[in-house]
């Protein structure tokens, strides 16, 4: 890049929006009406949200189960491993997934536990991309279209969430909110730059429009609420 | 395939000749315009939405400079390199000389149109760099030495009997037709190349000027490995590509999947602030956006054509428009297609060269009325064809026969003769047939001239209602 390229280019569009816009304006584009469609799509409460969140996971082919504690927590986890018969189990840090995965790993021995932020990055990768499945946090929830949303920032590895074929997420109650709106107001002031928002598993409908779960991120998505993470 | 317009006549033949074809996409199209209304459908303050989006569009079309700077500087704030790319060619030097800078032999590519659009993967290679696109559909078209036929389903015009025999004939798998089989060796096929990539280029759907970020959206996850694998990553997007801050976001993240797949959001929406964190031991080391014009501020310079530049590249319009339908997206001869394609063709391309591409609509309007931004696309289709005409790039015979209609149509008794006449001398015909109209009849059917005429007809109808 040259900097006569950038002063160039700015001053071409500086030159053409000389020339008045014949851009319609957008009749009805008035805040008030679209807020108050946005406050009314909000939930009446947490019940509600929660059955809606549990719907639109349904429909992008997500599972999700109601987890009393972390005892119910890892005897989900350790079904879900079961359906596709991992024996390697993925967590991004030390932290409730890790205690989780110890916990399935006293009934089963024979399961491995990789700590994904404990390697370094070339390992991380190589490991990760093999037939896995992985337990991992997220920031928030969106009830409105069941997505997960991960702050980089908050994790020690975002590999977790994308790289292994199976991905079963612990989500808290008091993350739930209710659509994307919602979450821009209460996301941390630094944080916005770098997140994901996940929706169900990876997907393709590219040979003839049929839809096939597992494209090139996880197959299956499994979201786990977890009522107390005691 | 060319991937130039010249021979747009030709492709559109073969298109039309193109029975299967022809069929694949209008059932995916329907499919697609189905899936969209009924997401839409449910969405109480669709229309509200629309709206806000478009004042919002405009808003930034028209303050373009001072987005650009404000981007420019919160991603250079957060890390990111950004680069400014006169046309296709700087763009391709921008991205060539970062490629062989970290010693890249081999990039992975998420679905990008614009890196299409300044044709990057065919200067990758010739620089001894391979191009991998990574999108199940890209990679198939890639594999078959084609373009995109859909701007967001690369692959449509093939089925799964195609896609079988080039996995088989590239790949050299056993062939199979099974759709989950066929993305099965995709995966595996592609994994190893993510994991192996130096550099990841990808497009950007959003760029966020306040956060000085992009977004990419996609359902495949291979954006994401694209941009979190390799040490590298570049982002090629078009200087209109900007909206103002992160609160906008859902309002263009309500209306892209929708309109685009019919879904109530895309798989993943990754949002990229800049390179990993230092000693995180993920994320690239770097990334560097590059910002494209290649005519796009010439195009700001036309205050009607402007509303093109709106385009948020859901392929809504292509799924509504009869013309698409029929032809395919092949026949347009550009990495655009369909009814934006139409617009946007002339525009970067030149009158001369782009002069067929606005008369492949029948104006029907059901792509303005698709649109989530409402562009008018009919309207500027009607004003891009003037262009063409007063850049004298109409055909020869168009332009006599256009003339010869001026003089008719303006004096009434020569415009009398001209219609009563062929009436009359069609009766020396044997069999009442219609007059030959070589290759209009190859595919329909003419009629015979009204012996009465038009204007006979109307005086009589007018007499009766009196």
């Amino acid at each position: 890049m040259t900097d006569s390229d950038r002063n160039d280019i700015l001053a071409d569009i500086r030159s053409s929006l000389e020339i008045a816009s014949d851009i319609p304006f957008a009749v009805g584009a008035d805040e008030q009406p679209l807020e108050g469609a946005l406050a009314a799509e909000l939930f009446d409460d947490p019940q509600t949200m929660r059955t809606r969140f549990a719907e639109e996971l349904a429909a992008v082919s997500a599972d999700f189960d109601v987890l009393d504690d972390q005892t119910a927590a890892a005897k989900w986890a350790g079904e879900v491993l079961a359906v596709d018969g991992f024996n390697t189990l993925v967590v991004a840090e030390e932290g409730i997934c890790l205690d989780i995965a110890k916990a399935i790993q006293s009934d089963r021995p024979d399961l491995e536990i990789i700590v994904a932020g404990d390697l370094d990055g070339a390992e991380r990768q190589a490991r990760l991309a093999q037939p896995s499945a992985a337990l991992v946090e997220v920031d928030y929830a969106l009830a409105d279209i069941g997505s997960l949303v991960v702050l980089r920032d908050n994790t020690a590895s975002m590999l977790p969430h994308f790289l292994p074929e199976s991905v079963m997420v612990i989500v808290r109650p008091e993350q739930l909110l209710a659509n994307q709106f919602e979450l821009i107001k209460v996301l941390p002031q630094d944080a916005g730059g770098n997140m994901v928002f996940i929706t169900g598993p990876s997907r393709t409908a590219d040979v003839e429009k049929v839809l096939i779960l597992g494209a090139h991120g996880p197959r299956r998505v499994s979201v786990g609420m977890l009522e107390s993470a005691k | 395939m060319d991937k130039t317009p010249k021979k747009i006549k030709k492709y559109v033949r073969q298109a039309l000749a193109d029975m299967p074809v022809r069929t694949a996409v209008a059932n995916a199209a329907e499919t697609s315009v189905a899936s969209r209304d009924k997401i839409a459908g449910g969405i109480p303050y669709w229309e509200l939405v629309r709206r806000k989006v478009r004042s919002i569009k405009k808003d930034v079309l028209e303050h373009l400079d001072e987005y650009l700077i404000e981007f420019e500087s919160n991603c250079q704030a957060n890390g990111i390199k950004v680069h400014w790319a006169r046309d296709g060619a700087s763009a391709r030097e921008i991205v060539g000389k970062i490629a062989r800078d970290c010693g890249a032999s081999m990039v992975v590519k998420s679905k990008s149109l614009t890196t299409e659009e300044v044709g990057l993967n065919a200067y990758l290679a010739e620089n001894g760099i391979e191009p991998v696109e990574t999108d199940l559909g890209e990679c198939i078209v890639q594999l078959l030495g084609q373009i995109p036929s859909h701007l967001v389903a690369p692959a449509l015009h093939l089925s799964r009997q195609d896609i079988g025999r080039v996995f088989q004939d590239k790949l050299g798998v056993e062939y199979t037709e099974d759709p989950a089989e066929l993305t099965e060796i995709a995966r595996v096929h592609l994994r190893q190349k993510f994991l192996s990539a130096r550099m990841g280029i990808s497009g950007a759907n959003f760029g966020i000027a306040r956060e000085g970020c992009i977004c990419v959206v996609e359902n495949e996850c291979n954006a994401r490995l694209t941009v979190s694998l390799p040490k590298v990553h570049v982002a090629v997007m078009g200087v209109e590509k900007l909206i103002p801050d992160m609160a906008a976001l859902p309002y263009f993240l309500k209306l892209l999947p929708a309109s685009a797949t019919g879904q109530k959001s895309s798989s993943y929406v990754n949002i990229i602030g800049g390179p990993g964190r230092e000693g995180a031991g993920e994320g690239p080391q770097e990334v560097h956006v590059v910002l494209l014009d290649n005519g796009r501020s010439r195009i700001l310079g036309d205050g009607q054509l402007r509303e093109t530049l709106m385009c948020i590249r859901c392929g809504a319009c292509l799924n509504s428009c009869p013309v698409y339908r029929q032809i395919g997206g092949h026949a347009y001869g550009w990495v655009y297609m369909g009814p934006i394609g139409s617009a946007l063709i002339p525009q970067y391309l030149g009158e001369k060269e782009g002069r067929y591409a606005p008369s492949l609509s029948s104006l029907c309007g059901a792509c303005r009325e698709i649109c989530p931004l409402e562009i008018n696309i009919p309207r500027h289709l009607l004003k891009l064809r003037n262009k063409v005409v007063r850049a004298k790039q109409s055909g020869f015979f168009e332009r006599i026969a256009m003339k010869l209609w001026a003089f008719a149509a303006a004096r009434p008794l020569v415009y009398r003769f001209v219609t009563w006449f062929p009436g009359k001398f069609q009766m020396l015909l044997p069999g009442k047939r219609a007059f030959p109209a070589p290759g209009y009849m190859g595919r329909r059917a003419i009629g015979r001239f009204d012996s009465k005429g038009f204007a006979k007809r109307f005086r009589r109808m007018e007499r009766k209602n009196d």
